[in-house]
């Protein structure tokens, strides 16, 4: 077995590494009785928190009588945004989210002000009764608007490598296009939770259901206008969260926090699912463009892509998100001469946030659209065109400068081609489809290539607490939130594996700012590659202790800790003993452990560097059969080969990559958000936003994991993966448009998702109103 | 007939609740620190407040979404909630399965998908089949049930696949560690049993129970404006969404009068209390086509609470059974507190958006349909398979001599503000041979027959090519022609 690079020692015991060891709370959870937010039992004397907003989409608040909620039934406390004691503002990097609304309402579901009453029902019943005088304004609603506006909540930046605009035109053909990509959903199970109790230093502490508690912790600080060491933030475990949490759920720990402070009372903050829907952020929605220069074999050899993200009313997290979309536009090919442009528009809709892929998603799609369209104008097999487009030899350069290295997608893709039969397949659909049937029939491979690392580079840092307790039971905090994917349980089996005990003998607790102090989010599919590693560092220190103690008392040999116990040469002590006689020994058995990620950079006003530690692949192929008189389908195969390294879990990566599949179909399906021309989200229910169910999931559905070590210095060579598996649904939406393919074997356009009425329109294009294009 | 609250049992012990007339009882379960059953959305869309209800000891467990269901409707029945389904012990064969299988990730829809998983299993044979051959759903029927029992189940993580492994799983238990357990006491009937000294709450609103259709009609004397309430899948969400409140509720759902269901010769006549799952069972072998259109009704849950009075009572414009009721020539049966009964086609009982020929103090008696011999096809497009509201709904009926047409019912539903019949398009049908160049004419027709809307599942002018589609659909399977839904059909094959 390979020694881990790096400073982390984990060469012995790794029986439990690489195990299907089940979800920690399992057993917790089909029993009902995991605990989260909602279900934390409070003093009697708890307050709800309900919030109401402003009847328009944009425009100026011009009086907000709150006398009738004020006196309505059980209400306590009501708060607007003269009633904040330090900073209105909550925004995670740069400003203007804002807390509540001062006197411009910048989108329909902005928080005007919030009430606090002795039931959640009576919150809600009282904000029913503000009433508002207000002068409306129209509402920008797309990201074409606000780029004709040149409104922007970030400033447009570009990647460009050689000279595109010379190359495409010396280009022997080429392809332009457009794509609208709406945005998505995040639907967690659990709605958006938080309770904040006061305590005697003028403080709070606060449980939550949130990715990112330090930032919590900061702006519940800042709005309070109290230091950092008077506010506690704890997360158990979240009901799913997929991004929708790594921002969102901080406004509502300030609010509950405000009226803790104003009360004396604890205080809890539920959003209500349809509320949730409408004041929370989501997947941004993007309008591409590209144009693709390319010669007769289909070598593509200039782009121009360009990327607007419907951003919302104001920055959140759009920056590095737009940039994510960026740095996936090139997805797996080489595009030689290259610009990228990324524009985050500012629009009067709900400003979107993280979600699984981070833009990422967005911009592979735009070229995946891309590579289809080319294959059709060479009448290639889409799959040939994107293997001769794939990273290789001599072009392996990304346009934002990174090498590309340790390519796998060659053998990912023709290994997957040959077991999922594709070439046979394809040729048979070809030929159901030149028949008159009542159906079509579309089949499509494509690749991911994902980015591993956050690009804002500080934020690759982690941090971690272990404690061994004199029974010799471990207690271990790292910084990472446990919201269903897993973490806790890989960082408790890479623990466990280092200490030579069973998983169960370490205790992963709660995420807790004031164990691990200043941490990052929960997020970029990070949380293993961290934690694990902050995990193993406090480790190593405590195993140097015990080393030196050892040697101390007679014990010379490399302690090697093995099955519940610790062995130096022929020397041989249960753990406990050894725990036991360390502390009359007067050792510490507590330590910190850091990580940062090594080799990482990056230029933003360059536009170059080595943003990504490493990239991790994956490849899909999925066949449809629509019906081209109502444009209904269904899918009916989908294969998959996905890279996570080397697996320290194989049930829980299986986990992500179905997992993340299925909502990338999601996404690109029947999830279709819908804004009314007032501005206001028509899309606001599981009734009317659908996301998948058992139903959708296809009959034949192959995953395998395309285990090969990763050659960079990651806890037991494995790689992130949370969000790589949710792109592999392109080739969902790729087969969909395959269905669609004109008798002259050109593409339609296809916005994304493709609903049946948006595949019905595909199959009949002139018949496709104006009003469903956008 | 002063209301009291309401006794029940839950997981075994006998319960009684006063409070709001409203109350749902997942807000009840939660305020008793029952937290395992939990809110995913309020409105019955997402399954996390599934529980199993039996309405007699001994009897058998359906699944129910607690968000939605009124608690004061639960008099003398049995409520088993994740808490009550296993001891510590020996966990329950679906709980082991989807521990085992890697089920559950952020575990929050979990206890939802387990009591429907639970409820499903304990009615199912014992077996062993490969997963491969239950995931090919379309041809073996108990893979198709499992996938129907969690239809109503929304899970964010794991994208189903390994929950459908552990249903799979499950299945080789043998029959008595799947048995469930009576949320009854044991040996006891809630009638006799002493009541449990503290009431909670003071009553807020009134509920009225009646047992039958004298009571009833007595309550409606007395209260001309009360509300009725059958299965409440529809009415609750004013409650939930809206934060409404009714001064009095009166359940129907206790009304054996309202549960007849019949059929002779080409007919049937329907109770309004007749759930849409008792409905669904019987269509299955005697109306088929019904039965199998009712597997994309609403959910399992939903199905288990819903009614067919219900359905015709809200006259929502996108309510599944309108268009098919309306083709078989439904008729109404509409009773009132005095005890009268008239008899109304529901072209006619259906007045506009939302609204019928229901005046204050009347309710829905049953309804008769016919034509059930006749060639019939009932057609909903959807964004999503299942548990969707239709785009568009498309209900034909032809009585056919040789290829002519003696009759013809066609009737829509999501392209006007109510679901209403195509009477030209009815006339332009009747009396002439059924041939591809009257099909072809009758496409070509019905646009200006309907006037449907752009909203958030569709634009206008896709429900207008989808509305003549459908209907030409219908009308070439009754030349021989069937055309089956990608959901049913293999293009291998």
């Amino acid at each position: 077995m390979r020694k881990l690079a790096g400073q982390v020692d984990t060469v012995h015991h790794q029986q439990v590494l690489g195990e299907q060891v089940p979800h920690e709370s399992s057993q917790l959870h089909v029993k009902g009785q995991a605990q989260y937010v909602d279900d934390v039992l409070l003093p009697a004397n708890a307050l709800h928190v309900a919030c109401g907003w402003a009847p328009i989409s944009a425009g100026q608040i011009l009086s907000m009588d709150l006398t009738s909620v004020i006196a309505a039934e059980g209400v306590k406390d009501v708060c607007c945004y003269g009633d904040v004691p330090g900073s209105n503002d909550v925004s995670p990097v740069f400003e203007g989210d804002l807390l509540f609304a001062e006197s411009e309402v910048f989108f329909h579901g902005q928080t005007a002000f919030a009430v606090a009453a002795t039931s959640q029902l009576e919150a809600l019943k009282a904000v029913r009764l503000a009433k508002f005088q207000t002068r409306e304004k129209s509402p920008v609603l797309t990201a074409a608007e606000a780029i004709a506006n040149e409104s922007f909540v970030r400033p447009t930046r570009s990647f460009q490598m050689g000279d595109p605009s010379a190359a495409l035109k010396a280009a022997a053909m080429m392809v332009d296009n457009e794509l609208l990509i709406r945005g998505q959903e995040h639907f967690y199970l659990e709605g958006q939770v938080a309770v904040a109790t006061p305590q005697e230093d003028g403080g709070v502490s606060i449980i939550v259901s949130s990715q990112h508690p330090s930032e919590v912790q900061k702006l519940v600080a800042s709005t309070l206008s109290i230091p950092l060491n008077l506010v506690r933030v704890a997360v158990r475990r979240m009901g799913g969260a997929f991004g929708g949490k790594e921002t969102q759920a901080a406004p509502l720990a300030c609010i509950a926090a405000l009226f803790a402070v104003r009360t004396g009372r604890t205080v809890k903050y539920r959003l209500p699912r349809r509320d949730d829907m409408i004041q929370t952020g989501k997947r941004h929605d993007f309008e591409s463009r590209y144009t693709i220069g390319f010669n007769e074999a289909g070598i593509i050899e200039a782009a121009d892509i360009s990327l607007a993200a419907r951003c919302g009313y104001s920055a959140d997290l759009s920056e590095g998100i737009v940039d994510r979309a960026m740095f996936h536009a090139d997805n797996a090919y080489s595009l030689n001469q290259a610009v990228i442009t990324g524009y985050r528009c500012r629009t009067n809709t709900v400003s979107n946030t993280a979600f699984r892929g981070f833009g990422g998603p967005q911009g592979m799609l735009t070229i995946e659209a891309a590579m289809d369209d080319v294959a059709a104008k060479l009448n290639l097999d889409p799959l040939d065109l994107r293997l001769r487009n794939l990273y290789r030899p001599g072009h392996d350069e990304t346009p934002y400068g990174q090498i590309v290295t340790d390519f796998r997608l060659s053998e990912i893709m023709t290994t997957l081609s040959e077991s999922a039969d594709y070439r046979s397949r394809r040729r048979q659909i070809e030929a159901y489809n030149t028949q008159n049937n009542p159906y079509r029939r579309g089949i499509a491979l494509t690749p991911v290539k994902f980015g591993i690392s956050f690009t804002a580079t500080h934020l690759n840092q982690a941090g971690a607490l272990i404690h061994i307790y004199s029974d010799g039971s471990v207690h271990l905090n790292h910084g990472g939130t446990e919201m269903g994917q897993g973490l806790f349980t890989k960082v408790q089996q890479v623990v466990a594996s280092a200490l030579g005990l069973a998983p169960e003998a370490i205790k992963v607790s709660a995420a807790e700012t004031e164990k691990v102090p200043n941490t990052s989010p929960t997020a970029a599919s990070s949380g293993t590659d961290l934690n694990a590693m902050a995990s193993l560092d406090a480790v190593a220190k405590i195993k140097a202790r015990l080393a030196a103690y050892l040697r101390e008392t007679g014990h010379p040999e490399e302690p090697i800790y093995e099955g519940g116990k610790v062995v130096c040469g022929d020397y041989a002590l249960p753990w406990a003993d050894l725990i036991q006689s360390a502390y009359l020994a007067r050792i510490s058995l507590s330590a910190t452990g850091f990580y940062k990620t090594p080799d990482i950079h990056f230029d933003r006003d360059a536009g170059k560097g080595r943003p990504f530690y490493y990239y991790a692949f994956g490849a899909a192929c999925s066949e449809v059969l629509v019906d081209r008189s109502t444009g209904e389908y269904r899918l009916c195969q989908v294969d998959i080969c996905h890279d996570v390294g080397r697996s320290i879990n194989p049930a829980l990566d299986l986990g992500q990559i179905e997992g993340g599949f299925v909502q990338g179909m999601g996404w690109l399906t029947t999830e279709e958000l819908i804004w009314g021309e007032d501005g206001r989200l028509q899309s606001n229910s599981p009734s009317n936003y659908k996301i998948p169910t058992a139903a959708d999931v296809p009959d034949r559905f192959s995953v395998k994991l395309f285990e090969q070590d990763n050659p960079e210095a990651t806890v037991f060579h494995s790689k992130a993966v949370g969000e790589p598996p949710l792109m592999l649904a392109i080739s969902v939406w790729c087969a969909l448009r395959d269905a669609c393919r004109r008798a002259d074997g050109s593409l339609p356009r296809l916005n994304a998702p493709a609903t049946p009425e948006q595949i019905f329109w595909a199959l009949n294009e002139t018949e496709m109103p104006k009003e469903r294009r956008q | 007939m002063q209301w009291e609250g309401v006794q029940f049992w839950l997981n075994g012990n006998p319960r009684v609740q006063v409070g709001a007339n409203d109350q749902t009882l997942l807000d009840y379960l939660r305020h008793e620190g029952l937290t395992g059953t939990k809110e995913g959305c309020a409105s019955g869309d997402c399954g996390a407040c599934t529980v199993l209800i039996q309405d007699e000891v001994g009897g058998s467990h359906y699944p129910a979404n607690a968000c939605i269901l009124p608690i004061q409707q639960l008099q003398h029945q049995g409520v088993l909630t994740v808490e009550g389904l296993a001891n510590a012990e020996a966990l329950n064969p679906v709980q082991a399965a989807l521990i085992e299988q890697h089920g559950s990730q952020c575990g929050f829809c979990t206890p939802g998908f387990v009591m429907a998983m639970a409820g499903w299993l304990s009615a199912q044979p014992e077996a062993t089949l490969s997963d491969h051959a239950l995931m090919a759903v379309n041809a073996n029927p108990i893979g198709k049930s499992a996938r129907e029992a969690i239809s109503g189940n929304l899970c964010r993580c794991t994208g189903y696949r390994p929950i459908l492994a552990a249903a799979y799983q499950a299945l080789a238990h043998p029959v008595e560690n799947r048995r469930l357990p009576d949320s009854f006491g044991a040996g006891s009937d809630v009638t006799s049993s002493p009541q449990p000294e503290v009431v909670s709450a003071t009553a807020i609103g009134a509920f009225y129970r009646p047992e039958n259709l004298r009571s009833l009609e007595a309550i409606l004397r007395l209260e001309p404006g009360a509300i009725l309430v059958a299965g409440g899948t529809d009415l609750m969400l004013e409650v939930t969404q809206k934060q409404s409140q009714f001064s009095c509720l009166v359940s129907t759902a206790r009304i054996d009068e309202l549960k007849q269901l019949e059929f002779f010769e080409d007919q049937a006549v329907i109770g309004a209390g007749v759930t849409l799952s008792t409905l669904k069972q019987i269509a299955e072998s005697a109306w088929p086509q019904l039965g199998t259109f009712l597997s994309r009704l609403g959910s399992p849950q939903i199905r288990n609470r819903g009614t067919v009075g219900g359905n015709l009572g809200t006259a929502s414009p996108i309510g599944d059974l309108l268009p098919i009721f309306l083709a078989m020539d439904a008729e109404v049966t509409v009773g009132d507190a005095e005890g009268n009964r008239r008899c109304i086609e529901l072209s006619e009982f259906l007045t506009g958006y939302r609204q019928t020929q229901l005046g204050p103090g009347e309710y829905i008696l049953s309804v008769r349909v016919q034509g059930l011999e006749d060639f019939h096809r009932y057609y909903k497009v959807t964004k999503r398979q299942e548990d969707d509201i239709a785009t568009v709904g498309v209900s034909l009926r032809l009585k056919l001599d040789g290829d002519t047409i003696i009759r013809a019912r066609i009737a829509v539903g999501g392209v006007a503000e109510k679901a209403c019949r195509l009477r030209a398009i009815e006339a332009q049908l009747e009396g002439v041979r059924l041939t591809p160049q009257l099909i072809e004419t009758i496409r070509a027709a019905v646009g200006s027959q309907i006037r449907p809307l752009s909203d958030v599942r569709a634009s206008a002018a896709y429900r207008h090519v989808l509305t003549a589609n459908l209907l030409a659909r219908g009308l070439t399977a009754a030349t021989g022609l069937e055309t089956r839904s990608v959901f049913e059909v293999e293009p291998d094959a």
